[in-house]
């Protein structure tokens, strides 16, 4: 960076860090001293991820209506309660914490015309994170917020090496370990990039040197021999010969599996998206979760904010006025109407559209742009851990019949029984193809698909739940699909509150919507927001 | 105190009148049995419809077509197509349901009249929809107002989109497969003679015009004290305002049949009428030839006639106009200049008779063209009952 040339002129002379804010104070007082350390990052305390704290209210209390229990709206109510806002939350559902679900024995899963209850047996590791399941560890408010609230938490494993592949169009159907896939792909890919090297496709851009670094680089990426040859690997697993015998390569020199044919390879789809998709920035290790469901977040808030939450609250009607938010909701066969200084909404946009509302057309334009995704979970209680005799403890196993994914738990290794998630699949036909079977049919379905990776499968399913979010009452959909057009248009636009006083939020007005993450950063965003509304009011006051 | 304020002055105080004007509505949504709650999650407050979910308004639906479709949905001969997949989603949610509950939620449906007509989304030609309509009059009537004894549902007031749907539904076999369904079969035959998606958009966008204009319906820079000014309007005349009053100003000197200014106090209600346009005066010509459309007179008096169709259906009459504005295309036998003469004619008519003496204020203009091809007069009016 280029320097300035060093004035005679005090004023123009760069200044430190001391200097500016003791500047700031002069000219703003303490508050504005401790907002600018904020922005410089100088504040000791404040934990990486957590959020940029709400100041506490000076003069009368004011009061934030949140509509919708979800995340962004539980991560509001109890920043807000801390600066001395009075804050009421109303959601329409039975239960608070969105689609942050954890189905233990004797919960509803409110399905549309399918309302079922869960049957699981009552023990702390039979339990199915039914929305969000996963905590990246680089989220740094939903960590922030895990530490804040004491949810314990324990690593989860998304890829393991030792579950299935398996696809029909390829091996014949069978099912090929993970890590076989994954070394045989490299390694024949790897091959082929060496032979093609060789044959001077650098022309003269490379030094000798380099070009040697980089064939020796694809040699170890696929592990091939001296010649450049793919001829198995031990990364694709040692040939076992039995669970009764001692573990390949220990006693003795293992057996490398017999490479699989690479026409197979590329025939399955796994390379498509499947196969990288552990590498993925959400995907990548390290993972976590809540130690004894995901729904402990939801716990942890619950149990620290006083205001009241009220289930069975179905909002009717928001009238956004100059001076407040009236708000009519449904409760207990009455009418109900709160008005409130501001209002914090996390309702799924493609359902607010439907109540009565004074929002411009503009506004509705842009809520209306945002699509609905759909998403299709099924939870099955195992009679028995069979997967860990198959050495697979947590992971996932792939497939491309339309359950897409089996989830082994990442916990409860080797206790009694387990929940196995039987399919997740965010392909909005396949969604919807299950979503429309009975639930016999769903289960059946599940099983059928479910026995093409584990041959007794079929022996262990006691029971089920199964959770398609685009018929799930006052859910309706899942994941926000935004468009490049939507977000080009829409996306800045919403985050502004309508006539400075409706937030509209949730991981719906994110980036990243499906990831609570993306729920607490759009909170985050409308805090800030307020923030900047109420330092105006009470400087004009 | 006495409020006599002309309507723009009273958008603009309305501001400080918001919050009570929100409490006084609240006593008009519906508290729904909270075994029906769960219908409002997509069909949205009061039923009224959410094209987000592909849920149709229900509000305004006569209570035997609601009873009759929701038995439809249980017994599966709707909503069990595999094209049917919006379909799909209902029939979960009639299984469970007994006669008696299904009664109950037709009632509860039938009871909610929805504020104000769903907003338009389809265009189309209007006079070519018309045509079509002809065939679909029959049954659902000429406003679109239902049948009960032919099993004919009221389309006006529905949602154009879902209309749209249900006529693709029966023109692919998606809807009316059934053996029993037997409306459903007369309306797959009925529907041959869509012959297209542009018919069946021409055919939608007349139906709409059945319609008065959704009242809320505001453009983006709208600002929120504009929003609130529908409210206050429907609310004040819910509470039946004694002050409601409309004073017409005579033009002076002039005998001319239009008022000068028309003012209306707070406390009456203005309906706005969409822009309406003469049906062909003879379907046996050639379209949109000179012929088929008739002269500007003739066509005056067909928009008028068509006009006054519509009112009724609102319980209004042209006493009520309170503002029109004409607008007409020019014509050859006048070197393109409008006849202004043939549509006064028509006009008088309908204006300043004996039965009818009440004047709007009135504007007309010539315009370079209408929606269709030959068509002169396009006229709308704003009423306050």
């Amino acid at each position: 960076m280029m320097r300035s040339k060093p004035s005679h002129d005090p004023a123009s002379r760069p200044i430190s860090r001391r200097t500016l804010l003791e500047r700031a104070g002069a000219v703003g007082g303490s508050a504005a001293v401790y907002q600018l350390a904020l922005a410089l990052g100088l504040t000791p305390g404040r934990a990486a991820g957590a959020p940029v704290p709400v100041q506490p209210l000076a003069g009368a209390a004011k009061h934030v209506v949140l509509l919708g229990g979800g995340l962004s709206s539980l991560m509001s109510a109890y920043e807000l309660e801390k600066a001395g806002y009075r804050c009421t939350i109303l959601e329409a559902s039975h239960r608070i914490g969105g689609r942050n679900l954890t189905l233990r024995s004797g919960d509803l899963v409110d399905e549309m015309g399918n309302p079922q209850t869960c049957t699981f047996d009552d023990a702390p590791h039979l339990y199915f994170n039914a929305g969000p399941a996963r905590i990246p560890a680089h989220h740094h408010y939903l960590v922030h917020y895990c530490r804040e609230l004491g949810v314990a938490l324990e690593p989860f494993t998304n890829v393991n090496y030792n579950a299935w592949v398996h696809d029909t169009e390829a091996f014949s159907g069978q099912a090929v370990r993970l890590r076989r896939f994954m070394a045989d792909a490299r390694g024949f890919m790897s091959e082929l990039t060496t032979k093609a090297m060789n044959a001077d496709v650098f022309d003269a851009d490379v030094s000798a040197d380099d070009l040697e670094r980089v064939i020796a680089f694809i040699n170890r990426y696929g592990d091939l021999d001296r010649d450049g040859v793919y001829r198995g690997s031990r990364r694709a697993g040692y040939q076992q010969p039995g669970i009764g015998a001692p573990t390949a390569g220990m006693l003795e020199p293992g057996v490398k599996e017999t490479p699989l044919e690479f026409q197979q390879i590329l025939k399955s789809s796994f390379w498509r998206f499947k196969m990288h998709f552990g590498e993925g920035e959400d995907q990548a290790a390290p993972l976590m979760q809540p130690v004894g469901g995901m729904d402990r977040i939801v716990d942890g808030f619950v149990e620290r904010i006083s205001s009241p939450m009220l289930t069975h609250a179905q909002v009717k009607r928001i009238t956004v006025g100059e001076k407040d938010v009236a708000v009519v909701y449904q409760h207990q066969g009455e009418h109900h109407e709160l008005k409130a200084d501001y209002c914090f909404n996390c309702i799924p946009k493609h359902l607010l559209l439907g109540l009565e509302t004074n929002f411009p057309r503009r506004y509705r334009e842009a809520l209306s742009a945002i699509g609905r995704g759909k998403l299709y979970k099924i939870g099955i209680q195992m009679s028995e851990r069979f997967w860990e005799d198959e050495n697979i403890y947590g992971g996932i196993s792939w497939t491309n019949q339309p359950v897409e994914q089996l989830w082994y738990p990442s916990h409860g290794a080797h206790s009694n029984k387990g929940v196995v998630l039987g399919a997740y699949t965010f392909n909005p036909r396949n969604a919807e193809m299950f979503a429309r079977l009975s639930l016999e049919d769903r289960f059946e379905a599940a099983l059928a698909q479910g026995e093409q990776l584990h041959p007794n499968y079929r022996k262990y399913a006691e029971s089920f739940v199964s959770i398609p979010w685009h018929r799930m009452n006052h859910h309706m959909g899942c994941t926000a699909r935004w468009t490049p057009e939507a977000r080009e248009q829409h996306f800045k636009y919403l985050q502004q509150p309508l006539a400075e006083r409706h937030f509209f939020m949730g991981d719906q007005l994110s980036y990243h919507p499906g990831w609570q993450e993306g729920a607490f950063s759009s909170a985050h965003n409308a805090l800030n927001e307020l923030q900047l509304r109420v330092n105006a009011e009470q400087a004009n006051a | 105190m006495r409020t006599r304020l002309s309507i723009a002055v009273a958008l603009g105080l309305l501001s400080t009148l918001l919050a009570p004007v929100a409490a006084a509505r609240t006593t008009e949504l519906t508290v729904v049995p909270e075994p029906y709650l769960v219908c409002t999650t997509c069909h949205g407050t009061d039923f009224r419809g959410n094209r987000a979910v592909d849920a149709p308004r229900l509000a305004g639906l006569s209570e035997w077509y609601v009873a009759h479709q929701m038995r439809a949905f249980r017994a599966g001969w709707r909503g069990t197509h595999p094209e049917d997949l919006i379909g799909m989603e209902m029939h979960p949610q009639a299984q469970h349901l007994s006669d008696e509950q299904i009664d109950e939620v037709a009632a509860l449906i039938a009871g909610i009249a929805p504020p104000s007509a769903p907003e338009a989304t389809i265009q189309g030609d209007r006079a070519a929809g018309e045509q079509l309509y002809t065939a679909c009059a029959a049954c659902h009537g000429a406003a679109g107002e239902g049948n009960e004894a032919l099993n004919a549902p009221a389309l006006v007031g529905q949602n154009d989109w879902y209309l749209a749907h249900q006529l693709a539904k029966y023109r692919s076999g998606a809807r009316g497969f059934a053996a029993e369904d037997q409306s459903g079969a007369t309306m797959r035959a009925a529907t041959a003679v869509l012959t297209s998606e542009a018919d069946t958009s021409n055919v939608v966008a007349y139906i709409n015009t059945f319609a008065a204009a959704p009242a809320a319906t505001t453009d983006g820079e709208t600002s929120m004290k504009k929003l609130a000014a529908v409210p206050l309007l429907v609310a004040a005349t819910a509470a039946g305002s004694a002050d409601a009053e409309v004073k017409r100003y005579a033009l002076p000197g002039s005998d001319f049949p239009i008022a000068q200014a028309v003012e209306i106090t707070a406390g009456t209600t203005l309906v706005y009428h969409s822009g309406m346009t003469p049906r062909p005066a003879n379907p046996e010509a050639k379209r949109y030839s000179a012929e088929f459309w008739g002269d500007t007179e003739a066509q005056t008096l067909s928009v008028f006639a068509r006009l006054e169709e519509s009112l009724k259906t609102k319980g209004l009459d042209f006493s009520n106009v309170v503002k029109m504005q004409v607008f007409l295309v020019g014509v050859p036998e006048l070197s393109g200049a409008m006849d202004f003469q043939g549509m006064m004619r028509a006009y008088r008519k309908y204006f300043g008779t004996e039965e009818q003496p009440n004047l709007p204020a009135r504007s007309a203009f010539q315009v370079a063209g209408l929606a269709a091809p030959g068509m002169l007069v396009e006229i709308e009016v704003v009423l306050a009952r």
